[in-house]
């Protein structure tokens, strides 16, 4: 990543966990929808980012919007287990090439189909391991699988309506 | 030696992922007990000024039902004042009343963060330790029990929500009061649950459920909510009752913390003797 990159990762984070700590996190639509929205800023991170830099992102993520919420530790360890998964992804079934091109992943500048199976699979993942963390115990499983579903879904809905919005820079930049 | 430092460098991110989800385990495990709430004390002080920066331009949202809740509450005040009422006797005399003292006495506090949707709620309101808040002073809403503090920064305080599995209160229910639990089972945001009520006792829906003065965190008489259903539970002894919460925790705005006068001297004498339940 060079300079121009660091700076626009920091502004959109910024952007980005506002909307998720000011807004998001204090909508009450209903018990079941609870979605984040900030992991779209570690889903669009450079596919060949370096490890440990990918990591302490996504720690960092996790931490600040923790600290809002007063859940130490939850929302840090599912941002970085997330990017582990997404780090295996990439490593091992994705071709070397496309891996060194190092893009951030987009619909300008993916394939759109691949793109949505992407957003929606990690998402999902998120959500998943974020809920069964926060409950820590497998009464009312029931419940907690209609919440995964449900803020899983709302989460890709607002992320990929995130990316329309914003795509047209993306492109310009290109 | 070479090897095993480059073994290292060359692992270098499996180890830092290890590191760092055993960080967030750790925090996630040790700090999610309310007792050990030291997360708490340091963060919300930095995040209690953005907070309420937050807070100032949303309020103007909810003006209008703010108003509407002080109205209500005005309303209650008043016709508990002394002019509501008819002497028929004219021979009072005035006396200064020496066996009376204040007990619990209120401040107002605003809520500048809250939430709902978690197993473990809590809300952060813009009152500290400068303003006289200490930790398990009770929070009340104008229209009943909202939480309980169990955390404290010079400007900030952090309050367990009765939404919150940990939450437990002794009810009274119709003025009579029971020995079982009020506690919030993690489902529905405006219903909680009363516990571990002898099915012998003449529970009905629509009850009032309102604080007892045990734990010394509540004044008696302070509403929690109007039963909205009363069921056998599994093994037939006790009763399930919901209870429909008076206060929309969703809309928490306008609070009071509690403080009683007398806390510090009760807890002193019944130490030693509580059982923790």
């Amino acid at each position: 990543m060079i300079t121009r990159d660091w700076i626009r990762l920091v502004a959109s984070s910024i952007v980005v966990l506002a909307v998720q700590i000011l807004i998001i996190n204090n909508l009450n639509l209903n018990q079941y929808m609870f979605p984040q929205l900030y992991i779209i800023l570690l889903l669009s991170l450079p596919i060949n980012l370096k490890h440990y830099v990918g990591y302490l992102i996504a720690f960092i993520m996790g931490f600040v919007v923790d600290s809002f919420s007063y859940t130490p530790g939850l929302q840090s360890f599912t941002a970085v287990f997330v990017m582990f998964l997404r780090y295996s992804y990439f490593n091992n079934l994705v071709d070397k090439e496309w891996l060194s091109s190092g893009i951030r992943p987009s619909f300008s500048n993916a394939d759109s189909g691949w793109y949505l199976a992407y957003v929606s699979i990690f998402t999902f993942v998120f959500h998943f391991v974020l809920l069964i963390l926060e409950n820590f115990s497998f009464v009312n499983f029931g419940g907690t699988m209609l919440k995964i579903l449900y803020s899983s879904s709302l989460a890709i809905l607002l992320i990929l309506l995130f990316q329309f919005t914003f795509n047209r820079e993306t492109v310009n930049d290109e | 030696m070479q090897n095993l430092l480059q073994f290292i460098r060359k692992n270098f991110h499996i180890f830092l992922f290890l590191i760092l989800q055993g960080i967030s385990l750790f925090a996630l495990i040790r700090f999610n007990n309310y007792h050990q709430s030291v997360f708490f004390s340091t963060s919300s002080t930095v995040n209690g000024t953005i907070l309420t920066q937050r807070k100032n331009i949303i309020n103007y949202f909810s003006l209008q039902g703010e108003n509407q809740r002080l109205k209500e509450e005005n309303i209650l005040l008043r016709t508990r004042g002394t002019e509501n009422f008819i002497f028929f006797s004219s021979d009072t005399i005035d006396v200064y009343d020496s066996t009376k003292t204040l007990q619990y006495s209120y401040l107002p506090a605003k809520v500048i963060y809250n939430s709902i949707r978690k197993q473990k709620n809590y809300f952060t309101l813009d009152r500290g330790s400068l303003h006289g808040v200490e930790k398990g002073m009770g929070v009340i809403s104008p229209l009943g029990v909202a939480g309980l503090v169990v955390d404290v920064s010079e400007n900030f305080c952090v309050a367990m929500s009765i939404l919150n599995t940990d939450f437990v209160l002794t009810p009274k229910i119709n003025g009579q009061i029971l020995y079982g639990n009020v506690n919030w089972n993690g489902k529905n945001d405006e219903v909680v649950q009363v516990t571990k009520i002898s099915d012998h006792y003449d529970v009905r829906v629509g009850h009032e459920v309102t604080t007892t003065e045990y734990g010394h965190y509540f004044p008696r008489n302070i509403k929690i909510g109007n039963i909205k259903s009363v069921e056998k539970s599994k093994n037939g002894k006790y009763w399930d009752i919901d209870v429909e919460l008076a206060t929309n925790m969703s809309q928490l705005g306008e609070v009071y913390i509690i403080r009683n006068s007398f806390k510090k001297e009760l807890n002193e004498l019944e130490e030693g003797y509580r059982d923790d339940n």
